[in-house]
């Protein structure tokens, strides 16, 4: 046990927090998609974890912990191509051909391929299995039909990692398969869903007999369920240690909150704030435990949906927090409010924290059965 | 950073929990509680494994406090490794393997304790209250004031004039008892001046172990409600298939981890030797509060799961319930850590893009 970085890490880290602060400022805001992926790339942060082979860097989780605190930390642009670079590319370092390899890998770490994912459904929710987007088999490949949902990045996208139906009448997760669909098919149409926010972050697609090549078939037919909870298995890996570290920034915030409204020597104030420093801390702590065992086993553990189950319970609660210290003012949203609505905004995006990325309630059922063996539940 | 134990501290844990496995049953628990909770046989087995060894580290000490805790061991381990030795080793004395604990709190109904000097002897006089494991103590570390200030001393027990009286206690697994000290003889251990802050970093010592204990405690009543929820039958499947117990004992698991991590960080800080003591401050703290929390809101999701057996006398959970409640109240009160916490976060405002605190 170690809990400080090593040597080599903390010259990672003082690079990246430098190349950071230089960086950042310049690619908040609207730029292109993959703008900033390319940044990364050509700085040498992109694909930190994957071999060297495909274009990776080869080091160690820590170094993605690191990556992922840091940039979180300097408020780094929400990096459209998370993805691609979090979820799809491990994917395909693990189940991909050796063309799909060497097609899709170098582009999603350079960010000429911008990735979304499309697993969720309209009827489906959190249960993938319900998936009902049907690809039947054509003499070039496959046809696919159907609709998905609250799929992020989907606007701004190249290719999409879905999962279908291959085989007519099977059910729940048999007959599933992952495909690489190019979103400039004939036939895909990009729905922005519009969020209590106001906000536009994630999108409806609309599949219309949209043809898919044999070649971009990922893993085998029939077996997207074991290639889809890969992604998914990668999509908790470094995304806790992200979470958190957006959670500080936010808890930074919510301290200078508490000073501008001269709330700082109010006792219930101060001890609500010092629980959810406890809370963040836990999470924080925890994030790195959950590295060092991704690190010595080379997969996240069903423990890491503590901290998404976590996370998105303290995150309401300081949302909820902050908006109370606002008293009356807190109705207003707009120039005249506090922050420029900033925890007006959050309270209303954070509800969303425990639906999205797998409920609350899917993930207590996980550590039910997975961590503490429990009977299913139905 | 690598935050996961190395081989030889599982090996350690593991050596530990058989050994309060064998000696600890749940019945032996029970009765021992029942009859007074004093344990006089384990302490020869503990010296030998090793758990009053003076090198060893601070995360292997944490990682045997939370097997005492799982185990409910009633043994006076704490107390003579947790506070007496980290006086004993700013004292300059040799640490001996002997059960000691540590007297500083004053007694409810009134009354310090005076120490005066005779010649190069010192007399104390008066009282001391809630002295943890006092009764099995063969020495113990007395706080006194003189007319320097406060100072500790070193009290062999018996002695003359001193009486340790038991008191009637909520966890009867870790009795407390008052102190009457009258012109008994003590041998100065560490002297005004420097004994509040001896005194301090052995409570911060002991605190950090008590954390661990906890996470114990906390860990042990999971268990016995996660058994118990795969066992129990009702309305024909076992009650942990239904959501309302599955989901209740997936939240106190995540409690659990959460509380884990901040005692075996608090540990590691502690024993870092490079770390700013601020920083060993807050992370007890931290651990301290989280530790709290996760033992006895474990216990009470536990009694909740266990249903109408879990609020009888005979099942076993109410002792780990009573050892929570001891852990919730013992030494600094929670609100005080919180407001150590809060006056470090709100001293100055953070600036624009700040980091987090350590």
């Amino acid at each position: 046990m170690r809990l400080r970085d090593t040597p080599e890490e903390a010259a990672f880290r003082a690079g990246l927090r430098a190349w950071l602060a230089e960086h950042v400022p310049r690619y908040r805001g609207g730029t292109a998609p993959g703008e900033w992926t390319k940044a990364l790339h050509a700085a040498g942060y992109s694909g930190l974890t994957w071999p060297v082979a495909y274009g990776g860097r080869g080091l160690p989780p820590t170094y993605q912990g690191i990556y992922a605190e840091e940039s979180a930390l300097a408020g780094a642009p929400d990096h459209v191509n998370v993805i691609g670079l979090g979820m799809v590319g491990p994917t395909v370092v693990s189940h991909g051909t050796p063309e799909q390899q060497k097609r899709f890998l170098e582009p999603i770490l350079s960010g000429e391929f911008v990735f979304c994912q499309g697993f969720s459904e309209p009827d489906a929710g959190s249960d993938l299995a319900a998936v009902r987007t049907r690809a039947v088999a054509a003499a070039d490949g496959w046809r696919v039909t159907g609709e998905k949902v609250w799929s992020s990045y989907a606007h701004q996208a190249d290719w999409c990692l879905l999962l279908a139906r291959t085989q007519p009448g099977s059910t729940a997760h048999t007959g599933l398969t992952c495909l690489l669909v190019d979103m400039r098919s004939p036939g895909v149409r990009v729905l922005p869903l519009r969020q209590s926010t106001g906000d536009s972050d994630f999108n409806q697609i609309v599949l219309t007999d949209v043809p898919v090549p044999r070649d971009c078939v990922l893993g085998p037919v029939g077996e997207g369920w074991r290639i889809a909870m890969t992604t998914l298995a990668h999509e908790r890996g470094t995304f806790g240690i992200t979470l958190t570290a957006r959670l500080a920034v936010e808890f930074d915030r919510l301290l200078r909150t508490v000073h501008d409204l001269g709330l700082a020597g109010d006792p219930a104030v101060r001890a609500e704030v010092a629980e959810l420093h406890v809370q963040l801390q836990g999470l924080r702590w925890t994030g790195h435990r959950t590295m060092a065992a991704l690190a010595r086993t080379g997969k996240p553990g069903p423990e890491s949906s503590i901290l998404k189950l976590h996370w998105s319970i303290t995150n309401q609660r300081l949302a909820a927090f902050a908006l109370r210290l606002l008293g009356p003012a807190a109705m207003l949203h707009g120039p005249d409010s506090h922050a420029a609505g900033h925890w007006q905004h959050l309270r209303l995006r954070s509800r969303a924290n425990s639906i999205e990325g797998g409920t609350s309630e899917i993930l207590r059922g996980i550590i039910a059965e997975r961590v503490l063996g429990l009977p299913r539940t139905r | 950073m690598d935050f996961a134990l190395t081989d030889e501290q599982r090996d350690l844990s593991a050596a530990a929990a058989r050994l309060l496995a064998d000696r600890y049953p749940v019945e032996r628990v029970a009765g021992l509680a029942d009859t007074g909770g004093v344990d006089p046989d384990t302490w020869p087995h503990l010296r030998r494994q090793g758990w009053c060894d003076p090198e060893l580290g601070m995360v292997e000490k944490g990682l045997l406090a939370q097997e005492g805790g799982y185990a409910l061991a009633a043994t006076p381990w704490w107390s003579t490794v947790g506070l007496a030795h980290p006086i004993h080793r700013a004292a300059g004395r040799e640490l001996t393997t002997d059960p000691l604990t540590v007297a500083w709190q004053d007694d409810p109904a009134g009354g310090g304790c005076r120490a005066a000097r005779h010649g190069d002897r010192w007399r104390l006089t008066g009282r001391r209250a809630l002295v943890t494991d006092a009764t099995a103590a063969t020495a113990l570390v007395v706080a006194a004031d003189t007319d320097d200030g406060v100072a500790l001393f070193a009290v062999r027990s018996p002695a003359a004039g001193l009486a340790v009286e038991a008191q009637p206690t909520l966890d009867r697994l870790r009795g407390a008892a008052r102190l009457r000290l009258a012109d008994t003889p003590g041998e100065l251990l560490v002297a005004p001046g420097s004994a509040e802050r001896v005194l301090a970093d052995a409570r911060r010592h002991a605190g950090t172990l008590l954390a661990c204990e906890a996470v114990g405690v906390a860990r042990r009543a999971l268990e016995l409600a996660r058994r118990h929820a795969g066992d129990r039958v009702q309305f024909g499947r076992p009650i942990g298939a239904y959501q309302a117990v599955a989901h209740r004992l997936a939240d106190s698991y995540v409690t659990l981890e959460l509380a884990t991590s901040l005692a075996l960080r608090a540990c590691w800080l502690h024993g870092a030797g490079d770390t700013a003591p601020a920083e060993v401050a807050h992370a007890h703290a931290e651990a301290v509060v989280a530790g709290r929390r996760a033992a006895v809101s474990a216990c009470e999701d536990a009694l909740q799961v266990t249903g109408g057996l879990g609020a009888t006398w005979e099942y076993p959970l109410h002792w780990w319930y009573r050892r929570a409640l001891w852990l919730d109240s013992f030494d600094t009160p929670t609100g005080a850590h919180l407001a150590t916490l809060a006056d470090h976060l709100l001293t100055t405002p953070p600036q624009p893009a700040g980091r987090p605190a350590g």
